[in-house]
């Protein structure tokens, strides 16, 4: 566990940002409590720093995960987000889809979301935009980034891709062995 | 016949061979033939009539340097009558630069701590069988090491069958094998040490020789951790060799784990501004809001 | 035959055939038979017409007598085979068989149609009378007459495939049709017998062994419970009650499956009855149960979700707020988006308790040492509400990546995970103010999820798992920080029922660390724990913990308990026993039934005892003999010298 470097940082700003812009702001100052970034095994972690000092016992090879994971660097050096850190990005989320109840399912098997399924989407979203997909319940189902902006989709047809799938819930039953 | 008309006339046609006029008196290495004029130049004749003035000067030089190669002592063979000219007395530059002082060997050092001193001996020896002088080692030297012995008592506790001639020949080609090595040595050493103590070959000292043997161990290291890395696969795919070298990696430097947060934090802060730009997109969507009030 | 049990009169013989197999599963196989053959009792109308009739019309018609023997046989034996070829000979009798499947029917079929009608119902009838004229006559053991009538059967249709002679193999079906008959009516018998009748044991291993049908050996375990229920006067001459139970021991071996290790170690926790019940619910599945994340979402939001997945549920019951029970769901419960959006956890019933009990404050450190997959500490975590911090351990990596998972999914933002074993806490970080035990058992609660429990565990295995779960417990209570102002507790559970994982433990704990102590566990239902468990006494605060069975409570086999830790320091009891004290920690405890504790309150009942300085006094020259074998041994094991044993003399 250490704090990310200057590189990793800009690197994991810049693929948060494209999801949750400047609110990034408000997870690096929060109101409530010290919150801090961590680099663990590849992984970054979210965590408020009574828990980071207090994990600061457990061993290296002993410590499993800390707070929330947000994602990992990847061996070239990228960041790939996880699901994982849905509930915070959702939290400060720019731009929202919203899918019908027959596209739940198969959004959760990690397919794209085609405009039939679109229920709702934000204004004046823009080509290539990071977006968090919400149920019609308004339940998170994961995040992706938008093939058109949102007046170009008017004319698209119905199974045409809307929404790039990047990441889903149904990870956490997937790809368990992979994600922590 | 009075030729004295022709000789006036002749002589009016050359100039003197007495030249006037010199303050300090002109200096001459005869050895290398060169006359040093310290006088100094007139400036204003340089100035007014420059081609002339050189040319009169030159020849009045030249004419003072003849004067005095023919008071040299001569002599004459079938070429005609020579001078002789002394040794010359100036020093010339050297056009190369000094060879640099060889580094330490084993022995040097060895010797220097036991205070050996190198005792000059002369390169033939008398050899009392022939009665001739002869070279104390190398061709048709006497260090033969007594393979010329027409025979050998055999050694005690050694092997009668053994030939005694073979085995001597044996030890002298390890003898020299030995040295050859050492010599390699001596030369590896030198040049490790050369390279790293440039500082003293550059002032024209002996390289510090005190750790080239570690030197050496390192330079060697460092090769074969090249090596390992030259393959295709930039070392990857070969095979590890047990108690094998392993390429130290670089050693990185991270912040501590728990540091001041408000200083990391202030850190961060400066990182989203230069990523996302620090007007950046505005935490609101400003166009939207303005819409959203005016329909109000 | 066997597809008449729907007649009436089978109907109305029904609770007396059935009344001492009252399990399902058992009486499922004959139903299963019946089905099959309904077709070809359907074919004999006439027959089954008077079937009807009852008992009195049976008795006048012959035919209707077959068929109340054959449905008596149908029930005793429940193997289809055997009524399958009896359906066979019978439907040759009344109708030309197309069914038949043995080579004996398909003779019948060629030769007998129509002249053997007359000859065969004359002989069944003739039996027919014969059992009705021994119906009250007093019968014999049941399963003896049972097994000699199947050795009849079976010896007839060998013979009867290699004989051509058709009279010889016609008398031989007519044997065979008397041994059924009175087999049938030994069986009658043995349903209406009295209850103060004697049951006979069966005598030699011979008659066991070959009694393998499970019908009869579940036959024999109820009359054994029902001798030993009330065995002053049901016993037989002067068998011991140990006769009885090795019996009763070997048969629940038989009929459940469990190894004999296990089977003994299960069987004295309850009363026999109890005992039984226990082994049956162990067969039957617990329910299906969920956890609200009480993080995400409400229990009420979360119901309306899953009902409108058309997820038929209902609340847990009044013990928690969070539960619900799901009893059918035309979706992966597993797999909802509900789930996946960590609204809810699946998680047994049992595993709410001891969460429960520990009842974790907001703002507290609390540890869970064995946390895997994680069903217990996102619990905790949505208890604390995201404040304070869960430290969740598990000593298996495989296992923490689902709890990684959970925890993530369930959004528990303030978790730390390690993979540590729990026995090298507090030596990462302790100064918890809660720590919650959920040690690694042999999982006797919960055979109905993981049968293999039944035959895998050995002796072996139980003494090391107690023996790592005393170690566990001494950690968990040394992580606690006393001081804490709002906690100090330790709860340590266990899925097993067996008293070695359970009191034994509790009460090692109470006996290594003085300064903690039980309290209540705050659960208002559950068994009290043992204080006194066959040769075994207890703490009597023991009586604080809380046991849960499968057969009581509808939930996994589970145990309980809630400690509080009173001060840092562990007083020394004395010096002069410390270090055997230390010994004890290593050497499993072994059982010394005469020993009881004289102080009343420290219960040293299940060790040698420390207690007894004087006692602990080594005379040399007694001893030789055995110091000179240990120093042999140690010889030999250190430095390979091995001394000839010296004759003795």
């Amino acid at each position: 566990m250490r704090p990310l470097t200057e590189l990793e940082t800009k690197t994991f700003f810049e693929k948060l940002a494209k999801y949750i812009g400047r609110n990034i702001t408000h997870l690096i100052d929060r109101g409530d409590e010290t919150y801090c970034f961590r680099l663990h095994r590849d992984r970054v972690y979210y965590v408020s720093e009574s828990v980071m000092r207090k994990a600061t016992s457990v061993g290296r090879d002993q410590l499993i995960s800390l707070g929330i994971c947000f994602g990992k660097f990847t061996k070239t050096g990228k960041f790939r987000m996880h699901v994982t850190c849905l509930d915070y990005i959702a939290q400060y989320a720019k731009h929202k889809v919203w899918i019908k109840p027959n596209g739940e399912m198969p959004f959760l098997y990690g397919n794209h979301v085609v405009k039939a399924h679109i229920g709702r989407v934000t204004e004046d979203t823009p080509e290539h935009q990071g977006v968090i997909v919400y149920s019609m319940t308004d339940v998170p189902l994961g995040f992706g980034v938008t093939a058109r902006s949102t007046s170009d989709t008017r004319k698209m047809e119905p199974t045409a891709i809307v929404v790039f799938h990047q990441a889903d819930i149904g990870e956490y039953l997937r790809q368990e062995d992979t994600l922590f | 016949m009075d030729v004295s008309g022709v000789l006036e006339a002749h002589k009016q046609k050359f100039k003197s061979v007495s030249v006037e006029g010199k303050v300090i008196p002109v200096e001459y290495d005869l050895g290398l033939l060169a006359a040093y004029d310290q006088n100094p130049v007139d400036e204003a004749e340089l100035k007014k009539n420059k081609e002339e003035y050189l040319h009169s000067l030159s020849r009045d030089n030249a004419q003072l340097l003849f004067n005095e190669i023919f008071q040299l002592q001569t002599i004459s063979d079938d070429n005609g009558v020579m001078a002789i000219l002394p040794a010359p007395t100036t020093l010339l530059p050297r056009e190369k630069p000094l060879p640099k002082p060889k580094p330490e060997t084993r022995w040097e050092k060895f010797a220097k701590a036991k205070g050996i001193v190198n005792r000059k001996k002369e390169r033939m020896v008398y050899d009392d069988a022939t009665g001739e002088y002869k070279p104390r080692w190398g061709y048709k030297g006497i260090n033969d090491d007594g393979s010329k012995d027409w025979i050998i008592e055999v050694p005690a506790g050694a092997n009668p069958m053994e030939d005694q001639y073979e085995a001597r020949r044996e030890a002298k080609k390890e003898r020299i094998e030995r040295n050859e090595k050492r010599r390699q040595r001596n030369m590896e050493e030198a040049a490790v040490a050369t390279k790293m103590d440039q500082k003293a070959v550059n002032k024209g000292d002996r390289p510090n020789m005190d750790n080239a043997r570690s030197l050496k161990r390192k330079e060697i290291e460092s090769q074969i951790l090249i090596s390992k890395n030259s393959t295709a696969s930039a070392g990857k795919f070969d095979e590890a060799i047990k108690g094998d070298l392993k390429p130290k990696g670089i050693k990185r430097q991270f912040a501590p784990t728990v540091t001041d947060l408000s200083k990391e934090k202030a850190g961060n802060m400066s990182i989203l501004d230069r990523v996302v730009g620090k007007n950046g997109e505005d935490l609101v969507n400003v166009r939207k809001a303005i819409k959203a009030t005016k329909r109000q | 035959m066997a597809g008449r049990p729907t007649s009436k009169k089978a109907t109305a013989k029904a609770p007396q055939a059935v009344a001492p197999k009252n399990n399902k599963r058992k009486v499922a196989a004959p139903i299963e038979a019946s089905s099959k053959k309904v077709k070809v009792a359907a074919g004999t109308s006439k027959t089954s017409g008077k079937a009807k009739n009852g008992k009195a019309a049976a008795k006048s018609s012959k035919n209707a007598v077959e068929d109340s023997e054959d449905d008596d046989e149908s029930w005793a034996y429940g193997a289809v085979s055997e009524s399958e070829s009896d359906v066979g000979e019978l439907d040759d009798e009344f109708v030309s068989a197309e069914e038949g499947s043995d080579i004996e029917v398909g003779a019948l079929d060629d030769d007998f149609l129509g002249d053997e009608f007359a000859d065969s119902g004359d002989d069944v009838k003739g039996s027919g009378t014969a059992m009705f004229d021994s119906d009250d006559e007093d019968g014999k053991g049941d399963d003896d007459v049972e097994g000699e009538a199947e050795e009849d059967i079976f010896a007839s249709d060998s013979e009867d495939s290699d004989d051509d002679d058709m009279e010889t193999k016609s008398r031989k079906l007519d044997a065979a049709k008397k041994a059924e008959a009175e087999e049938a009516e030994a069986e009658l018998q043995t349903n209406i017998m009295l209850e103060n009748d004697k049951y006979v044991l069966p005598e030699d291993d011979h008659e066991i062994l070959q009694s393998t049908d499970l019908q009869v050996v579940q036959a024999r375990i109820q009359e054994i419970v029902r001798v030993l229920n009330n065995f002053r006067e049901m016993r037989e001459g002067n068998r011991s009650r140990n006769d009885y139970i090795s019996q009763l021991l070997k048969d629940l071996c038989l009929y459940y499956g469990y190894n004999e290790y296990l089977m003994e170690k299960l069987f004295y926790i309850f009363p026999v009855s109890e005992a039984i019940e226990f082994f049956e619910a162990n067969e039957v599945p617990r329910p299906v149960t969920i956890r609200t994340n009480t993080l995400k979402t409400r229990r009420r939001e979360l119901a309306q979700a899953l009902i409108n997945r058309g997820v038929n549920l209902d609340p847990i019951g009044k013990w928690s707020k969070v539960g619900l029970q799901v009893f059918d769901s035309p979706v992966p419960i597993g797999a909802t988006p509900e789930y996946l959006a960590g609204h809810y956890m699946l998680q047994a019933a049992s595993s709410f308790l001891p969460v429960m009990a520990l009842a974790p404050q907001e703002h507290e450190r609390i540890l869970d040492m064995a946390s895997a997959p994680g069903g217990k500490s996102t619990y905790i975590a949505a208890l604390l509400k995201n404040t304070g911090m869960v430290f969740a351990n598990d000593a298996n990596k495989d296992r923490t990546k689902s709890l990684v998972a959970n925890i993530h999914r369930l959004g528990v933002k303030n978790a730390v995970v390690c993979n540590y074993d729990g026995r090298e806490f507090p030596g990462v970080i302790g100064g918890f103010d809660r720590v919650l035990l959920d040690a690694p058992c042999s999982g006797t609660g919960v055979i109905s999820k993981d049968a293999s429990v039944k035959t895998n565990k050995s002796e072996q295995d139980f003494q090391m798992l107690s023996q790592l779960q005393k170690e566990l417990v001494l950690s968990a209570i040394d992580s606690v920080d006393a001081g804490s102002k709002t906690g100090g507790y330790i709860v340590y559970s266990t899925c097993s029922v067996t008293v070695d994982e359970n009191e034994d433990v509790v009460n090692y704990a109470l006996k290594k660390r003085p300064n903690v102590k039980l309290v209540s566990t705050g659960l208002d239902f559950g068994k009290e724990g043992f204080t006194r468990y066959r040769e075994k006494v207890f703490h009597p605060s023991i009586s604080f913990t809380r046991r849960y069975y499968p057969h009581m409570h509808n939930m996994d086999g589970f145990y309980v308990a809630k400690f509080k830790k009173i001060s840092n320091k562990i007083p020394k009891k004395n010096e002069d026993n410390a270090d055997l004290d230390e010994e004890e920690e290593f050497t499993p405890i072994t059982e010394n039934s005469g020993r009881r504790s004289r102080g009343g309150k420290k219960n040293t009942g299940s060790e040698s005892n420390p207690e007894e300085p004087e006692k602990i006094a080594f005379n040399a020259d007694e001893d030789e003999e055995l110091i000179k074998v240990s120093q042999a041994k140690l010889l030999r094991a250190q430095k390979g010298i091995k001394l000839r044993p010296k004759k003795s003399t």
